[in-house]
């Protein structure tokens, strides 16, 4: 080593210097790590990825749609209004469907209840207004499921959801614009 | 210059790196280790995780299973509300579970084949409970079968569970067995980190203290060494300087500062203050030589001069050479001699050189004299090395055996040879005796030369030792033929002159004594003629009678002058102690009716006592006394003075004598008629005088007689005198006379 010229004593200086600085920066990394999961042992489990209450809401919010949209697919004379009450019922179950695949691929479980839609039945017999009746209703639980979607989207941390959300509000603004071009053309 | 460093240092170095690269590897070790322990901990903290996850899902299940059963008995809401809050508990933990069992793909089927049995239960309660119907529930016997058939589902569904819990504890069994093994290992690798790092520190610890040691004890040379150089310094007369290239930064040490002839450290080490010491006329020459280092790093010889603070101008050499240390910085090293003491040495050798160039001149030129003076002397010279016995002749000792310069080789054998048959013996003997006591004294012998021809020689040597130590002798052979047979010739004529003046001694005193015989008749005959014939002779005749009693009167005294020179010339050398005080007095006693008569005043100091012959001494005061007396002036009582000092040889000028021989200076002055100068000499010839017989009576032995008294006596007599102005007699008797 004695003979080693000045530039190969510097570099073998180096060297070492750098194989102790890593030596001691990998310790204490492993020391952290080592740390952490002994810290883990005792902390809470983390918060779930999904608001399942939004989920459920959505859920007993689309299904109502779906029903509300089939009541007065069944109950409207105009073509117009039965397009439109079509698309929105197929774009609620494509929803529903899709809801349904993401839930099952997260493991999610969806209450299966029956659920009140709440029309006033005197009101659906009176054949003037019924279907304005009807129509603001679906407007009234198309504009809920929409901000239950802006609060999926916001809260969620799964990604699938997430585009889920994105995805299905662009169909119920659709939805929702279209049926407001009927509300008006009722009005 | 090479830059040296400790073995212990590259020792070191290594054990550092081995210990290192040890430490690393343990460390890896002892990392995958606790790695492995952590993973194991983890492991077990997951199963337990999962399998409390399992039983927290089976509860949620079972607890909306309740609640939605008294939701269907009761069809009170709030059981709705609580069974919804359940399936979100279900929901919780099947998230918890999914995310728990991530990588874990069995367990990930396992979970989701228990979601669809859980979601095909809910949904086969959902689908066959008639929610919204006020049924009798114990008389239906679609909702027995529906309560029976989701109870079957529920105890497939902790089947399923159970499943999950089996796999999670088969997988951390298998696991931990792994680790186990892996992690067996652990408290020995352990123990032998801290052995080895105890081993590491014992090591360390022992080399680190020898280290100390030898640092300290190099700390101790390196300041004896720093001391000695400083003492070097300062006996040697030279300081050092070093020069920081990268900082250019100048240092001097103590010894230059004293160089410079200023107090160490009095001022800061730049170039400008050196500058202000250099002598003008080198001003260029250093300038020169700063540059030069800047330019080469490196400084040859260079001389120039400074003058210091008190006007002295000193004479300096500075040389440097470039310095690098292992680190790569450099720096001029560099002494500054005073070199004043070697350049006036130089300077006094050139001039001794002249010096020695003239004298080797000279030395040839004596040479060439000498052998001009060896050849017309006819002597030559020798030399014999005492050690190697070797012999060598100048060129006139060949020729004086008849021989050209350098016909043979001088030896000790050759010289034999030359020898005359009757000296060799006693050259031999002399020969051997020089060799022996180093010297030679003077010794004569016969040669027979080249030619046949018996020459006599005198050789006389002596040793002496040259400036490179070698001991020879030194020799001059002469010959000494022509003085030889002068010898001969001058010791038969001193036989010759022997005889000669033996035959006038006898004649002398033989015909003193025998002219007496006849003298005394003649006066005897005279007295009676006058006595008895007298009165009958004519005035002619006694004129005539008159004069040859005058004569035969004088005729006495001559005789008897004679015959007392001769006796002082003759007799034999006996000295014995005499006291000149008592020889003046017997003297003063013995001239004392002519001192009356004279009224003459005699002045003496004390004598000192000798040995002498007394009655020569006192022959020669009378003799003095009576000549002082003699010549006194006609009308003035004469005064005599007698002194006497001890004086030293050199310190008289007219003894003409270097030794420090010490001697009595006795004078005797009176205040005659004197006589001139140039007659002091003269006045000591026998029978010589300088007046006429009628003026003052006297036969002219007198003073002769003095001054063969004081010769006798290894002494001097001198005569000081002026015309009517007194004189002086002056004799010199030596102290011990032998």
């Amino acid at each position: 080593m004695e003979n080693l010229p000045i530039s190969s004593r510097y570099i073998f200086n180096s060297f070492l210097f750098i194989v102790i600085i890593s030596l001691i920066v990998a310790c204490n990394n492993q020391k952290n790590e080592y740390s952490n999961a002994l810290f883990k042992a005792s902390s809470p489990t983390e918060a779930p990825i999904t608001d399942f209450t939004t989920i459920d809401c959505l859920n007993e919010s689309n299904q109502k749609v779906i029903k509300l949209s089939t009541i007065s697919f069944q109950q409207t004379k105009n073509p117009k209004a039965l397009r439109v009450l079509l698309k929105i019922k197929n774009g609620h179950q494509k929803i529903d469907f899709n809801l349904k695949k993401l839930t099952k691929d997260n493991l999610i479980i969806i209450p299966k209840l029956n659920y009140n839609i709440n029309i006033n039945n005197d009101s659906l017999r009176k054949r003037r207004n019924s279907d304005r009746y009807i129509f603001r209703t679906l407007d009234n639980e198309i504009k809920n499921q929409m901000a239950l979607m802006d609060s999926l989207e916001r809260t969620t941390h799964n990604n699938d959801l997430k585009i889920f959300a994105l995805q299905s509000k662009r169909t119920l603004e659709e939805n929702n614009k279209a049926l407001k071009t009927l509300l008006v053309y009722q009005e | 210059m090479k830059y040296n460093r400790q073995k212990s240092s590259v020792y070191h170095k290594i054990i550092f790196t081995i210990s290192l690269f040890i430490l690393l590897f343990i460390s890896v070790l002892t990392v995958k280790h606790i790695n492995n322990i952590s993973n194991s901990t983890k492991l077990l903290m997951h199963t337990y995780e999962v399998n409390l996850e399992l039983e927290h899902l089976y509860s949620y299940i079972k607890d909306s299973d309740n609640n939605f059963r008294s939701y269907i008995i009761s069809k009170d809401n709030f059981y709705l509300v609580l069974y919804q809050n359940d399936i979100k508990n279900v929901n919780s933990s099947f998230s918890i579970l999914k995310e728990l069992n991530r990588k874990d793909l069995g367990q990930q089927r396992n979970l989701e084949s228990l979601y669809k049995m859980v979601n095909s239960r809910y949904d086969y309660i959902a689908n066959n409970s008639n929610l919204n119907k006020n049924v009798d529930l114990t008389r239906n016997y679609d909702f027995k079968k529906v309560l029976k058939e989701s109870g079957k589902r529920l105890a497939e569904i902790r089947i399923q569970l159970n499943d999950m819990v089996h796999n999670e504890k088969t997988n951390l069994k298998l696991q931990n067995s792994v680790y186990d093994r892996q992690i067996y290992l652990t408290p020995i690798i352990t123990l032998s980190i801290l052995f080895i790092t105890f081993l590491l520190l014992i090591f360390t610890y022992i080399q680190t203290t020898n280290d100390i040691e030898k640092l300290q004890t190099t700390n101790v040379k390196l300041n004896k060494s720093h001391f000695l150089s400083s003492q070097a310094e300062i006996l040697s007369e030279f300081g050092t300087w070093e020069w920081d290239l990268i900082d250019d930064k100048l240092t001097y040490s103590n010894n230059l500062y004293h160089i410079l002839g200023v107090a160490p450290q009095s001022f800061e080490a730049t170039k400008e203050n050196f500058m202000k010491f250099v002598h003008p006329e080198d001003v260029e020459i250093v300038d020169t030589m700063f540059k030069k280092i800047t330019k080469d790093e490196d400084l040859p010889h260079t001389y120039f001069r400074i003058i210091r603070p008190n006007g002295k101008i000193r004479n300096l050499r500075s040389v440097g050479k470039l310095f690098t240390d292992n680190v790569g910085n450099k720096t001029v090293l560099g002494v500054t001699n005073d070199i004043t003491d070697e350049h006036n040495k130089n300077e006094l050798l050139k001039s001794n050189y002249e010096d020695l160039i003239a004298i080797n001149n000279q030395l040839k030129i004596f040479e060439e004299s000498s052998k001009q003076a060896e050849i017309l002397g006819k002597y030559g010279s020798w030399i014999l090395n005492y050690d190697t016995l070797h012999l060598t002749y100048s060129d006139n000792r060949y020729r004086l055996l008849g021989y050209e310069p350098q016909a043979f080789e001088a030896s000790i054998d050759n010289i034999f040879n030359f020898i005359h048959p009757d000296d060799k013996k006693a050259v031999d003997k002399a020969f051997k005796k020089a060799l022996e006591t180093k010297r030679m004294l003077s010794m004569s012998y016969r040669v027979i030369t080249k030619d046949g021809r018996i020459r006599n020689f005198r050789t006389i040597a002596k040793s002496y030792i040259d400036l490179s130590g070698t001991h020879s002798m030194i020799g001059t052979t002469r010959d000494v033929t022509e003085d030889y047979n002068k010898s001969l010739q001058l010791k038969e004529r001193n036989i010759e002159l022997e005889k000669h003046v033996k035959e006038l001694n006898e004649f002398n005193q033989v015909a003193s004594h025998d002219l007496q015989e006849p003298l005394r008749k003649i006066q005897t005959f005279i007295s009676r003629i006058n006595d008895k014939e007298k009165e009958n002779m004519s005035d002619a005749g006694k004129e005539y009678l008159s004069r040859i009693e005058i004569a035969s009167d004088r005729m006495r005294v001559l005789i008897d002058d004679l015959l007392q020179y001769s006796k002082a010339n003759r007799s034999e050398k006996k000295l014995e102690t005499t006291d000149l005080n008592q020889i003046l007095s017997e003297s003063l006693s013995e001239l004392s009716q002519n001192i009356e008569d004279k009224k003459a005043t005699i002045n003496y100091t004390t004598l000192p006592t000798i040995n002498g012959i007394p009655f020569q001494m006192q022959q020669l005061f009378s003799n003095l006394l009576s000549n002082s007396l003699k010549y006194a002036k006609a009308d003035v009582a004469p005064i005599i003075n007698i002194n006497c000092v001890e004086i030293v040889a050199k310190n008289e000028s007219i003894l003409n004598d270097n030794s420090s021989k010490k001697y009595y200076k006795i004078s005797v002055s009176d205040n005659g008629i004197g006589f001139e100068q140039k007659h002091s000499k003269q006045i000591f010839l026998l029978f010589n005088r300088l007046h006429g017989k009628s003026e003052y009576q006297g036969t002219g032995v007198g003073l002769a007689i003095c001054e063969k008294i004081v010769e006798k006596h290894s002494g001097f007599i001198f005569a000081t005198s002026n015309p009517n102005e007194g004189a002086t007699f002056t004799f010199y008797l030596p102290v011990n006379i032998t």
